[in-house]
This record gives C-alpha cells, sequence and structure tokens, in this order.
C-alpha cells in the first residue's frame, strides 16, 4: 500500500509532539504526519500507569499555556487526568486526523541525493524532508544490568510498563529504588502487599507535598476569569525561576530549601535509626527534588523494610543486596528510571554519509540548542538533549522548542529550501556555553551520581544549566544564520509511506 | 567572562548583599559584579546626606579605574540615576529597577506615616515597609511555592529613617533629563510604593531609556528575581532599543 504524506514527519505523540503539532496547525501547516509506538497521544503519561503516579510540577503551569485547563482537579494532578488532558488537546487541535499510531521506529536515514529521511518503522516506510524526533528522554526504561535476574522465578516489571493484571495483593514485593517513581509507588501499594522491600542507593531529598485539591468554586473561578488562572500560572513559573539560585549553589538558597527538607524528616520521622539511612549525603538539588507526604510514613509500617543498600544480584526467589544479604520475594518492581543519558533513539539515526547518532554522541549527547546536530540536516530534536530542567516545567521548554521547530518548518517549506544543517562551530560554541554555565552547579559539584551526567564522559548532557527565561531568550525562534542552507528543495513533495 | 563591571546599589531598608543575594551569582557568571553599599553620618542635613551617598559611589567607581554598568534599586536607583547624569563618560549603562522620577503626595503621606510609627517603635515602621513591599498576588500564592520563602519585617534603624527622609523629598527630574547612556527601566505593575504612574514618567523622562514593566511589587528582586535578571541580561546584550516598551512572555 502506498500513499501520499506530508513535509514534516514527527517522531512522538507525547507533550513535545502534539505541542508541535498544534504549533504547526495553528500557524495554517497541514502538511505533516505525526507517528507514534503507542496506541493514543500522551507520551509518558500514556505509559506511566503505576499506582500513585502524579506530576511533581503544579498542573496550571505543567500544561500547554495555549489549552489551559481551569478543571484540575488538584494542584498536582495524577497519571489519569494528565493523560485525558493531553487526549483533550489532541482532539481539540485536530491532531488526531494527522496521527498514525503503533509506529515503531526501527531506523531513519538520510537520503543526501533526494534531500530526504527514509523513517522505517516496525510496518510501513515514510518519506520525509523534515523529521523531528519528539521522543523525549523519559521514554524508555531503565533495568539494570544484574546477575541472576533471568534467573529469578518471581515476576517483575518497570514502573513505567506496570503490570496492572498481576494482583500484588498479599505478596512479598521488592522496590528497587527511591526515586521519582518509587516514593508514589511504595506509599500506593504498601497497605496490598504482605511485606515490601525498598532498596535505597543514596537517599533522595523529599520536601511537602502542597497538594490542595481544589473547589467547584475555584474551577469555576478559573473558568470565568481566566485571567486569575493565568495569574496564577505566571506566579508559578517565576516562582520556579526564582528557586534556580539553589542549584547554582547560593549558599542562602541552599539553606533555605535544605531547611524545608531537613524539617520535613524530622517533622516525620522519630526513629533515629530510620532518620539515619534516608538523610541524604550529597548537596540538595544534585539529584531531583521529591515531592511527598507519604513517603516516609509509608517506610515506618511495621511491614515495610528499607534496605539501604544497592542491589547486587539475584537468586531463583531472592533479591541479593550489596551486603549479600537475600531477600525472599515474590515480585521485583524496578524503579530504575530511564534511559535518559543516552537516547535509545541515537542508535537508529543515519545522517550524512551514514553517520550514526549515537556513534557521533560517544561521550555524551549535544545539539545546539537541544534541537540540532551537525551532520544531521533537516532533522530536529524536541525535549532531547540539555533540555531537562531542577527548577520549572518543562512544559515551557518543550512549547519554546515547538515555536523554534515550528519557525524553522515554515522557513524551509516557505522558502523551498531543501537543506539545513546546523553550522558546528555554533553547535561548538553552544556546547561550550552548556559546559561553562553547568561549572560550579550542584549537578556538577554537588557529590552525587545522577542521571543528569553522562557516565561516559562525566558532562552535563540532560540539563539546561540556567533560568528557562534564558533558553526562550536564546531559542525562541529560528535563526537561518546557525545554519549551512542550501536552496534547491528536496524531492519529497510528493512523499510516500510504503507499507510493508 | 567580560571584563566589564556592574556596581549593584540598593534601595532604602536592605544592605546590598541582601538585596541582590540572587541577582549577584546570576550576574557574576558574565561579569565582575561588585556590591555598593553606602551611609550617612547623623549630624548632617539631608542634602548632605544624599551628596554623601553621591560622593561615596564616585570614590567606588573612581577606585575601580574603569567605566562600569550602574544598577540601582528603589533609592539606589536615584544615587546610580544623579551619577550617571553627572559622570556619563564613566557609566556603559543604567538600570533603575522600582526607580521612579519624583515622590509624589501619595509616596509623601506614606514616608510621614513611617516617620511616625518610628518615632513611636521602630518595629512599627518596619511592618508598615513590610506589608507594602510585595504585591496582593505574591503574597496570596506565596503558600503554593514548593520551598515557601519566609517573609519576615525587619527592624529599621537611624541609617534607614534618615534615607526615608531623603526619599520623601526626592526629586531627579533633572538629572533623569540629562542621562545620554543607555539606560533599561523596570517597574512593578502592582507597587504599592511606586506607582506604575510614576515609573511611566521616568520612561518620559529619560530619553535613551526601555522600559520592563512586571506583574510585581516593590519587591522585584524577590519576586521576579528570573524576570529581572533576564531582562537585564538582554539588556546588556544590547538586546533593547531607546524608547522601547518590552512586553514580558507569557509562560
Amino acid at each position: 500500500m502506498t500513499r501520499n504524506i506530508h513535509d514534516v514527519l514527527i517522531i512522538g505523540a507525547g507533550f513535545s509532539g502534539i505541542a508541535l503539532a498544534s504549533r504547526l496547525r495553528r500557524c495554517g501547516f497541514e502538511r505533516f504526519r505525526l507517528i507514534d509506538r503507542g496506541n493514543d497521544f500522551g507520551g509518558t503519561w500514556r505509559d506511566n500507569t503505576y499506582p500513585g503516579a502524579e506530576c511533581d510540577i503544579q498542573s496550571h503551569l505543567y500544561s500547554f499555556s495555549f489549552r489551559p485547563n481551569p478543571r484540575w482537579s488538584k494542584t498536582y494532578a495524577g497519571q489519569g487526568e494528565i493523560h485525558d488532558y493531553l487526549t483533550w488537546v489532541a482532539r481539540e487541535e485536530g491532531l488526531y486526523e494527522h496521527a498514525e499510531f503503533g509506529q515503531e521506529v526501527e531506523s531513519a536515514t538520510w537520503h543526501e541525493e533526494d534531500r530526504t529521511w527514509t523513517v522505517k518503522t516496525n510496518t510501513a516506510t515514510f518519506e520525509a524532508g523534515i523529521v523531528i524526533f519528539a521522543t523525549g528522554h523519559l521514554s524508555d526504561p531503565r533495568v539494570p544490568d544484574l546477575p541472576g535476574l533471568g534467573a529469578f522465578k518471581g515476576k517483575t516489571f518497570h514502573s513505567a510498563r506496570w503490570d496492572h493484571e498481576y494482583d500484588l495483593d498479599g505478596k512479598n514485593v521488592a522496590v528497587v529504588g527511591t526515586g521519582a517513581s518509587a516514593i508514589q509507588v511504595v506509599p500506593a501499594i504498601a497497605d496490598r502487599v504482605a511485606s515490601l522491600t525498598v532498596f535505597q542507593r543514596s537517599a533522595p531529598y523529599v520536601i511537602p507535598r502542597q497538594d490542595v485539591i481544589y473547589t467547584e468554586a475555584q474551577k469555576r473561578m478559573f473558568e470565568r476569569v481566566p485571567e486569575a488562572a493565568q495569574g496564577f500560572r505566571d506566579f508559578l513559573f517565576w516562582a520556579n525561576e526564582s528557586r534556580f539560585p539553589q542549584r547554582m549553589m547560593v549558599p542562602e538558597f541552599l539553606k533555605e530549601v535544605e531547611a524545608v527538607a531537613e524539617a520535613h524528616r524530622r517533622a516525620q520521622i522519630e526513629d533515629p535509626v530510620l532518620l539515619d539511612k534516608v538523610t541524604p549525603d550529597y548537596t540538595i538539588g544534585c539529584k531531583r527534588i521529591l515531592l511527598s507526604n507519604d513517603w516516609y510514613p509509608a517506610l515506618q509500617k511495621a511491614h515495610v523494610e528499607l534496605v539501604p543498600r544497592p542491589v547486587k544480584g539475584f537468586t531463583e526467589q531472592a533479591v541479593v543486596d550489596a551486603t549479600g544479604q537475600s531477600h525472599d520475594v515474590d515480585c521485583v518492581i524496578f524503579c530504575s528510571g530511564f534511559e535518559a543519558s543516552e537516547l535509545p533513539v541515537a542508535k537508529r539515526i543515519r545522517g550524512v554519509d551514514g553517520l550514526r547518532m549515537d556513534e557521533v554522541w560517544s561521550r555524551g549527547s549535544e545539539a545546539f540548542g537541544g534541537v540540532s546536530v551537525a551532520g544531521f540536516p533537516n532533522l530536529f530534536f524536541m525535549n532531547g538533549p540539555h533540555v531537562g530542567l531542577g527548577a520549572g516545567s518543562i512544559i515551557f521548554m518543550i512549547e519554546t522548542q515547538a515555536n523554534y521547530v515550528a519557525d524553522a518548518v515554515q522557513h524551509i517549506v516557505e522558502r523551498k529550501i531543501g537543506r539545513v544543517e546546523v553550522r558546528s562551530e555554533r553547535q561548538n560554541e553552544f556546547v561550550e556555553f552548556i559546559a561553562g554555565r553547568a561549572t560550579g552547579t550542584v549537578w556538577t559539584s554537588g557529590g552525587c551520581d545522577s542521571w543528569y551526567l553522562d557516565p561516559r564522559s562525566g558532562r552535563l548532557t540532560t540539563i539546561w544549566p540556567d533560568m528557562m527565561n534564558r533558553y526562550r531568550s536564546d531559542f525562541g525562534r529560528f535563526e537561518p544564520d546557525d545554519y549551512l542552507v542550501v536552496a534547491e528543495p528536496h524531492t519529497v513533495a510528493a512523499g510516500k509511506t510504503r507499507h510493508h | 567572562m567580560t571584563e566589564e563591571t556592574i556596581v549593584l546599589i540598593p534601595g532604602t531598608e536592605t544592605p546590598a548583599d541582601v538585596a541582590f543575594a540572587g541577582l549577584k551569582p546570576l550576574l557574576e557568571r558574565d561579569h565582575r559584579v561588585v556590591l555598593f553599599d553606602y551611609t550617612s553620618e547623623s549630624q548632617r542635613d539631608l542634602d548632605a546626606v544624599l551628596e554623601g551617598y553621591h560622593e561615596q559611589l564616585r570614590v567606588a567607581i573612581a577606585e575601580l579605574g574603569r567605566p562600569v554598568h550602574l544598577f540601582g534599586y528603589s533609592l539606589g536607583a536615584h544615587i546610580a540615576l544623579r551619577y550617571a547624569a553627572t559622570e556619563s563618560s564613566r557609566v556603559l549603562s543604567l538600570a533603575l529597577a522600582g526607580g521612579w522620577l519624583r515622590t509624589d503626595e501619595l509616596q509623601r503621606s506614606r514616608h510621614e506615616l513611617w516617620l511616625d510609627l518610628y518615632d513611636q517603635e521602630p518595629r512599627l515602621a518596619g511592618r508598615l515597609s513590610h506589608l507594602l513591599q510585595y504585591s496582593p498576588r505574591y503574597r496570596r500564592y506565596l503558600a503554593e511555592q514548593q520551598t515557601a520563602a519566609r517573609l519576615t519585617p525587619a527592624t529599621p534603624d537611624e541609617e534607614i529613617r534618615r534615607r526615608v527622609e531623603i526619599n520623601r523629598l526626592l526629586d531627579s527630574s533633572r538629572h533623569a533629563a540629562d542621562i545620554e547612556v543607555p539606560t533599561l527601566l523596570i517597574a512593578g505593575t502592582a507597587d504599592a510604593k511606586v506607582s506604575i504612574e510614576a515609573a511611566y514618567e521616568l520612561f518620559g523622562t529619560i530619553s535613551t531609556a526601555a522600559f520592563a514593566p512586571m506583574d510585581a511589587g516593590h519587591a522585584l528582586l524577590k519576586e521576579r528575581l528570573g524576570q529581572v535578571y533576564g531582562c537585564y541580561a538582554d539588556f546588556l546584550r544590547g538586546r533593547y532599543k531607546a524608547g522601547q516598551y518590552i512586553k514580558s512572555f507569557l509562560p
């Protein structure tokens, strides 16, 4: 089967893909296709269905500026509500007609002769003049490669691929990890299981979750007075910006948030042994600061044990910790994070002269402005390298990139430009800038081992080490001078999709 | 990092290290930053006090031995303005946050109430100032921050009292008209101490000024640290033109 497609292919139907597709349509640009390996819009909020899954940024901010939702149920909405919001936005923005689901990308290859990308998926081949990987950086679960895991006879799954068919009631369960997912999973399942053993490599900083359930009157207020919702959103945005000096390790700012975390620990825990176990040994902010009111209480339940040691391996029926002690369990839930520093999709992208993205990125991912990579023309990333945040809403970064990429697409298409490739010197300058800004921040000097740093080079590749508004200032719009431009058009004007 | 130096001048009630606790390290990533604190002797008349502040700034910049970027907040904006008008060859640019052209009747009555309260009990004057320092929106939503900042009124001293007396009578009209260096004005649209109209007046007077209103009270550096920093950083990169009204993006 062969069908005509359009000039632009967007891969990924999460927040990033929706933002870009909406922006394109709002600019009157319809010649794009959007594909995703899942079965609907929603990305990470479609996939992470684990019990207790909620947002860590206030929902009135963690949502699109162009589609405010006055009816958020509470400060930090849950997974289902956020997923519903995203599918609602996709419907309202008319994106379903542009979308094709169940398309897992297997390869993306640049063809210099006709200046097109060929993207092969599990069921089809797409050709497009411009490709955007809106695949996110927290999309592929990471399960540690530990000895004996294959021999373990119990049940195992990752929090991002929760097995809802598996009945946890009355089971002896292990949770591996104490990061953002674990601190939501553990309180949510603690009362259902017979025993719960939580393995901790390093203790996270936890602060109170100021979670307010909005009354009907408040929702109606936000509906009737959109300015009130915008004013609240503005406040939240700039309040988050004000936290950035914490990440720069400015003492006055660090002390303030450290005091909040310490007071929270001491208010919720009396047992000095547990208090010692949950007290972090690095500077606050080096890893993600977590928000929870029920994490510490859950750890104090009689049938819950916190093992302050990493997992060393598995036997047929047990998890073995770093000291060699075995813990018999029926089920292991990996809350072990995602392939963040090395984007899995990089292995599947081949640019000029067959150059593979993961080889170019062998010492860590690098992209000009987090969007473009030299040697990979007509390709843009969204929510890829360099743009993760330690204090703020990623949606702001995503919308900034959506505007930038939509601007680029229009520039290329309207001027019938065949090829744009970021100038390598601009990319190098940008990478230097990131390294300079990262120096002295808590991410590089905070004394922790976090996924923010590339394990191969020790460089900060996943985080935007500056205020969010600085990113908007520098990358709020596409600047053609940053790119090598070849004027002749690509030949995908009547591009094709070949289903095999 | 450039070799250019920024001098930060605080307002009436807060020393420079506290007032610029957030702004200074942000700017230091790209510039040399100097905090300027000023003081006065108790016996001098008010004109002499103001002249004394100006002289202290003149000496400090002379010691630096190079032209500087001046950033003044509130009363510090008047001190910076006066210096930039009279020593323009030593000033690369001027930024005034929470500044005004001349004290109006409303400001004067607030200062007089402050002085009455101070004479009764300095702590009460501190509370009045604190109450008017922040925008209503900021105060209302403060508890919703992930790490709620504690806001505590300070108790003023005699130095602050002299500064309030100076604030009562300030008029920088003549100096503002003489400004020739690129200037950025940052103003809070919900400022209860300096009305936005007073900031507009400054914008109209300084021919080289660009104007950046922000949805904040007088505590611009607390409520909108990121916006003040971002706007100032862009100004230093030459992104604004004289006469430009800078609109904020909606996040």
